[in-house]
């Protein structure tokens, strides 16, 4: 290998040198760190110093011309080699420097160093196994699993010959490829809902489902609250609940409140105006209170027959009695069926106001809550007293707000005042 | 090469040879000349070439100042840094100066110095003499951060340090010091920016660095006898990274554990990773761990230092982890 040495360039603004003198003639042997010849730019004189020793074999400048730097000055090669190529040789262009630089031994270097680029650092050694263990990389074997590829067998472009994600693609490309968002039709499913389980709607609660859409459909239905004073009631309730457990008699909030309602609604007749299927107006007379028992085979609404004949003693009595039955599922559907209108007692969860739904065919439903003691003004006095809130639901087809109101505050007025 | 001396004595062995073959080098430092070094590192230069060896008053940015500038009047200082937590007092001369001058000047002169700083924890002496320093400069780009972990390596790293024209930061681990290795008489250089491969294996990556370099070969014996192979990587020189022989272990392995003293919040490890994770994921089998110093200062009272600083368990912990995701 024949070595063309070039014009060097020493600083980054030298564009060409003259060349002084030749130190040595073509045929002339040359050693390593000998100097071959003198390089002028401007008021300096350089010394350029070979590098590799061989055989001058080529000189292509004249002393006194100049030369661009990086230009081809002289070739250094062995004897008998072929310099054709060489010859030709067209310069390394400018993008260097040269530097001298003085080793340890107080010898002079030329050393060139390229002036753009990246300066490569030593490759460190190569992992000695030329094949991994793995003929595929995990990302690719994820990759073909997805686009159901078979790689086995397959001649991998990766590090260490291994199937990259790349090979796949190139064998199956309609997968998604990175970047692509996933394909608009696919419908999106929330990764969260998972379906329990599936059963067909019967029993009470299809039926329950029937009669509410029923009522929600065919009823005007409007609401309104309001509180009930009991707090004389309450102390008499909490004294005769006593004594009545003695006796076996399970007094309740219902059994009083039936026993309210059976008393008012006796002069509310217009709550107790129904339709029937025929669109015919129906009065009815019999004071039929239903009350909402929650079972374990869904809601149902026994029925308290005549309960204004009754006393409340009377009523706690078959309150129990129905709600027992109703919980074993021993109620018969006459019962059931047939009520001028309807108590819900939620108070035992807590609730205060509610909106309850007609039980049809009647036209007003009460709706209970939990007792609370509360603040009241009496005049300019505060009392603490026991309030039931109370909520009206009424058909306004047939019921109007001012009525619905009345009765209410009448079912309230009762209560404040009521005795046992 | 049968004869084994300590990681100081190789130091020492080579900066007296380094200093026979290039009359610009000197040494720097802080009782770095008549006392011959706190630790005994620069021990006989004083007494063989009393102008080339100066002892210096507490004052690091004098230190690394002057011998930046003496870089660039072309001498080749070595300048000591007792302590490497010390480099906080000289940080601006390190990152700003040394580093820059060489980009500065485009070439035409830099500060071809060398810092020797004595780095790590393990021996008592609590928060400001305990410190893994490394993080603080390996983003400086400029600065070469070198790491040896055998004095087989301190040598010879430190004796291309020395030819080296940037700024370089040797880091000795003090821990290492009484280490005895293997050592060549001769003067002999290894190569800057090359990793090394300490230990092949199949089936994890464990790159390692300085004091941990131990804890990983202790890790590669234990997982061995379960017949499980590790890989051991020694990076040698921390910054510029040799990324590709991490890389190519990577992903022959597809597993990697770091294990690195000091935080774990941006150290060592947190560049190693993202590296990886972010050129040979398509190879990595599993997610990369990092085991590390707990992230507080190192105490001084020696059950909480210990505690502080990863142990063998814990390596063990990660590795089995990463292999059985």
């Amino acid at each position: 290998m024949a070595q063309v040495v070039t014009m060097p360039r020493y600083g980054a603004t030298m564009q060409e040198g003259l060349l002084g003198e030749w130190m040595m003639a073509e045929g002339d042997q040359v050693t390593a760190g000998s100097v071959i010849c003198s390089v002028e730019i401007e008021k300096l004189t350089n010394e350029l110093v070979a590098s590799v020793g061989g055989v001058m074999r080529a000189i292509m400048v004249e002393p006194g011309s100049s030369a661009v730097c990086g230009a081809p000055l002289c070739i250094i090669g062995e004897a008998d080699e072929d310099i054709s190529e060489y010859l030709s040789a067209k310069g390394i262009g400018l993008n260097y420097q040269t530097v001298v630089v003085k080793q340890s031994d107080d010898k002079k270097i030329q050393v060139t160093i390229p002036l753009e680029g990246i300066v490569k650092l030593p490759d460190s050694r190569a992992i000695s196994v030329q094949t991994g263990r793995r003929p595929i990389t995990p990302k690719a074997m994820q990759l073909a699993k997805q686009l159901s590829v078979a790689w086995t067998g397959m001649q991998g472009t990766g590090r260490l010959g291994m199937i990259t994600r790349e090979d796949i693609r190139r064998l199956k490309p309609e997968g998604p490829q990175p970047g692509q968002n996933a394909p608009a039709h696919q419908v999106l499913v929330p990764a969260s809902q998972k379906i329990f389980s599936k059963a067909k709607l019967s029993g009470s609660r299809k039926v329950t489902a029937e009669r509410m859409m029923e009522s929600a459909h065919s009823s005007a239905l409007a609401a309104l609250w309001m509180d009930a004073d009991i707090t004389q009631l309450m102390r008499e309730y909490h004294h005769m609940r006593e004594v009545w457990k003695k006796e076996g008699v399970s007094l309740s909030i219902t059994a009083l409140l039936v026993k309210a309602l059976a008393s008012v609604l006796p002069k509310h007749p217009v709550c107790r105006t129904q339709l029937d299927s025929e669109g015919n107006l129906l009065l009815v007379e019999s004071i039929d209170i239903a009350i909402a028992v929650d079972t374990p085979h869904g809601l149902l609404v026994p029925i308290v027959r005549q309960a204004n004949t009754k006393t409340v003693r009377d009523i706690s009595l078959e309150v129990t009695s129905l709600v027992q039955r109703a919980r074993v599922g021993a109620l018969a559907p006459d019962e059931m069926r047939g009520q001028a209108m309807t108590l819900s007692n939620l108070g035992m969860y807590g609730v205060t106001y509610m909106r309850p739904i007609l039980n049809t065919p009647e036209s007003v439903i009460l709706g209970v809550g939990e007792v609370q003691r509360r603040p009241v003004y009496k005049g300019d006095g505060l009392f603490p007293c026991d309030i039931l809130p109370l909520s009206l639901s009424f058909d306004h087809r047939l019921v109007d707000g001012g009525p619905a109101a009345v009765f209410l505050r009448d079912v309230c007025g009762y209560l404040s005042s009521m005795t046992m | 090469m049968a004869r084994k001396i300590s990681f100081t004595k190789a130091i020492n062995e080579v900066l007296h040879q380094s200093m026979e073959r290039d009359p610009s080098i000197f040494i720097i430092g802080e009782d770095v000349a008549r006392m011959g070094g706190d630790f005994g590192v620069t021990q006989g230069i004083w007494h063989r070439w009393p102008e080339r060896a100066i002892d210096t008053a507490l004052s690091e940015q004098a230190i690394i100042g002057l011998s930046a500038m003496a870089g660039v009047c072309g001498l080749r200082p070595i300048a000591e840094l007792m302590f490497a937590d010390f480099a906080g007092v000289c940080y601006d001369q390190i990152v700003n100066n040394a580093a820059k001058l060489r980009f500065m000047y485009n070439g035409e002169a830099g500060a071809q110095i060398v810092i020797r700083a004595v780095t790590g924890s393990g021996i008592r002496c609590a928060y400001h003499h305990s410190q893994s320093v490394e993080p603080w400069f390996m983003n400086i780009p400029g600065l070469v951060i070198v790491a040896p972990s055998t004095p087989y390596e301190a040598k010879g790293l430190l004796a291309s340090c020395i030819r080296d024209n940037n700024p370089v930061l040797f880091l000795e681990h003090k821990m290492l010091y009484n280490l005895k290795g293997e050592v060549p008489e001769e003067y002999y250089e290894l190569p800057l920016y090359q990793g090394h491969i300490e230990r092949e294996g199949d089936d994890i990556t464990l790159v390692a660095t300085m004091a941990m370099m131990n804890m990983a070969i202790k890790t590669a014996e234990v997982l061995g006898k379960e017949g499980i192979h590790c890989e051991i990587i020694n990076p040698r020189t921390l910054f510029p990274l040799d990324k590709e022989i991490i890389k190519s272990s990577v992903a022959k392995t597809g597993r990697l554990v770091v294990l690195q003293e000091g935080p774990k919040f941006m150290g060592s490890g947190a560049e190693i990773g993202a590296m990886v994770a972010e050129e040979v994921f398509e190879y990595l089998a599993a997610p990369i761990k990092r085991v590390t110093s707990l992230d507080v200062p190192v105490a001084f009272s020696p059950g909480l230092e210990d505690y502080v600083n990863p142990k063998l368990d814990h390596v063990l912990k990660a590795c089995r982890e990463v292999l059985a995701f």
